[in-house]
């Protein structure tokens, strides 16, 4: 039986919807995941707090409940923010697209080019 | 753009939220921070962003920026305090609800220390678990000493003894913070005040001194005895304590610098007194609330604020929403010695900066206990003068 306990208490934050506690957070978090038809919504949430705190298990939590396209990057696997827009640009798949440009184009702007023709394409 | 896509753009009616954990780790300017959270405004009603940063490494420069993060324009801040312990409770219960014996293996009692003992630390539920688990192990252990056969053991009880010896393993190994002076390690508030800039620390000395006062039933600019009667609980938290108004508050402050004498230290603009106030909101070490209606979380006003609290870059977020009362309390969980601790009030080492807030902490003390011995003698009001001379000497 104490086998089962210690299996029980691994701190896992793994994507399913059972989480105890953090209500109201979860509500803040719930209500800005679901504003994008809102044009004076707020578009960044950010979240702070000390190490343990469930943050990142309850944003887990709302989002896979949910029916919207997420992508996570976890920033401690990158080096400097360079990387980072980096990263977007593989996740966003522009690289493959313009493989000859990506000398011209820096790793920002390409990702806010990107992004805009998001709003307009179609 | 082609119809054949990369499949991204396939999206590009679907909703997106990009969520950027561990964000610490390479927000290493304000700017870069800018930028990130510029991006959505690209696409804005197709993505979204959530960044999520841990705050307790306050030697990262994302703490510096904090103060300012809710200002950028689209932002909204959530700050997650530690646990408290009915909370870490409720999550060990969720989690050991399947096994149904539990409570005859891990009794109350033995819960019930965890959770406070870690709640009073870190309130991290890692280490609960981790603690927990080592616990366990104790039981086990024990259990196995003494009965030598292990198939028809009974099933080891978990007892607060396990607890804490679990958790003397436990923090020399992983706390950074932890100072050989101080019983435990220092909680995340002490810390966080320890590394405010200096405005910022007088602002949260304004305002533990402002409960204090309200506490003792004292009006903050007089020594005049407060006209509501106080629920005031005499353990020092502030929750029953009535709320301050920032402009009120402002007076106070500026008062209490004066008696610093005038070449110590300035006192800042109403404004910029606002801005300190909506940065302290936002790691969590203050509380604001409208007069109409309580707002727990930093930045989240209702819909119709929302628009200008968003937009605007340059002024500050309490700036904006207090047109009418704003009441300021100390935030739940926060206790009135650990900013203490944080300030620097109370322990020999300290730096030269630290010494002049001590001695506008001992300055008013002095002053909250003439006020309080020269009001009618109740027995709240002269247990709190006591209790603050009491401080004042060690």
């Amino acid at each position: 039986m104490h086998a089962r306990a210690r299996a029980l208490l691994r701190a896992t934050c793994n994507g399913t919807s059972q989480m105890a506690g953090r209500d109201q957070e979860r509500a803040a978090v719930e209500e800005f995941a679901s504003s994008f038809d809102d044009a004076d919504a707020y578009t960044t949430l950010y979240i702070s707090g000390s190490p343990g705190t469930g943050k990142t298990a309850l944003v887990n939590s709302v989002l896979c409940g949910l029916d919207v396209n997420v992508i996570s990057i976890n920033c401690m696997t990158l080096n400097n923010i360079d990387a980072l827009w980096e990263r977007l640009l593989d996740e966003l798949d522009l690289r493959k697209r313009n493989k000859t440009r990506s000398k011209k184009i820096g790793g920002k702007a390409a990702v806010e080019k990107l992004l805009s023709t998001l709003e307009t394409n179609v | 753009m082609s119809v054949s896509e990369p499949p991204f753009s396939a999206y590009s009616h679907f909703h997106s939220i990009l969520v950027l954990d561990e964000l610490d780790h390479i927000a290493n300017s304000f700017q870069s921070l800018v930028s990130l959270f510029s991006l959505p405004h690209f696409a804005s009603s197709s993505v979204r962003i959530i960044g999520i940063a841990n705050t307790h490494t306050l030697t990262s420069s994302l703490s510096q920026f904090s103060n300012s993060i809710h200002t950028v324009s689209g932002v909204k801040t959530l700050h997650f305090v530690p646990y408290t312990p009915v909370q870490l409770l409720e999550i060990l219960r969720a989690r050991l609800g399947t096994i149904g014996e539990e409570k005859k293996f891990m009794p109350t009692a033995t819960l019930t220390l965890l959770t406070k003992k870690i709640a009073a630390m870190t309130g991290d539920v890692r280490a609960l678990f981790e603690v927990l688990r080592g616990a366990i192990d104790l039981a086990v252990a024990s259990e196995v000493d003494t009965h030598m056969d292990l198939m028809n053991m009974p099933p080891p009880v978990v007892m607060p003894s396990h607890i804490l010896a679990a958790l003397k393993a436990y923090t020399p190994a992983s706390s950074t913070a932890a100072r050989s002076s101080s019983v435990t390690s220092n909680s995340e508030v002490v810390v966080k005040i320890r590394n405010l800039g200096l405005q910022s620390q007088l602002v949260m000395l304004a305002v533990l001194l402002a409960s204090k006062r309200l506490e003792a039933g004292l009006s903050l600019n007089s020594s005049s005895v407060l006209k509501r009667s106080l629920s005031a609980s005499v353990g020092g938290s502030s929750a029953g304590v009535p709320g301050m108004d920032v402009g009120t508050l402002h007076a106070y402050y500026g008062s209490v610098l004066s008696r610093a004498g005038s070449d110590v230290f300035q006192p800042v603009s109403r404004s910029e007194f606002g801005d300190l106030m909506g940065m302290l909101e936002t790691v969590g070490l203050v509380a604001l609330s409208s007069a109409s209606s309580p707002l727990a979380f930093a930045g989240s006003p209702t819909k119709g604020g929302r628009r200008t609290f968003g937009r605007s870059v340059s002024c500050g977020g309490l700036g904006n929403k207090a047109k009418g009362a704003q009441e300021i309390k100390i935030a739940e969980g926060v206790r009135a010695e650990e900013v203490q601790r944080g300030l620097g009030i109370g322990n020999m080492d300290e730096d030269v900066r630290a010494g002049e807030i001590r001695a506008i902490w001992e300055r008013e003390g002095k002053r909250l206990g003439r006020d309080a011995k020269g009001r009618a003698v109740t027995k709240v009001g002269y247990e709190r003068g006591g209790e603050f001379e009491d401080a004042m000497e060690d």
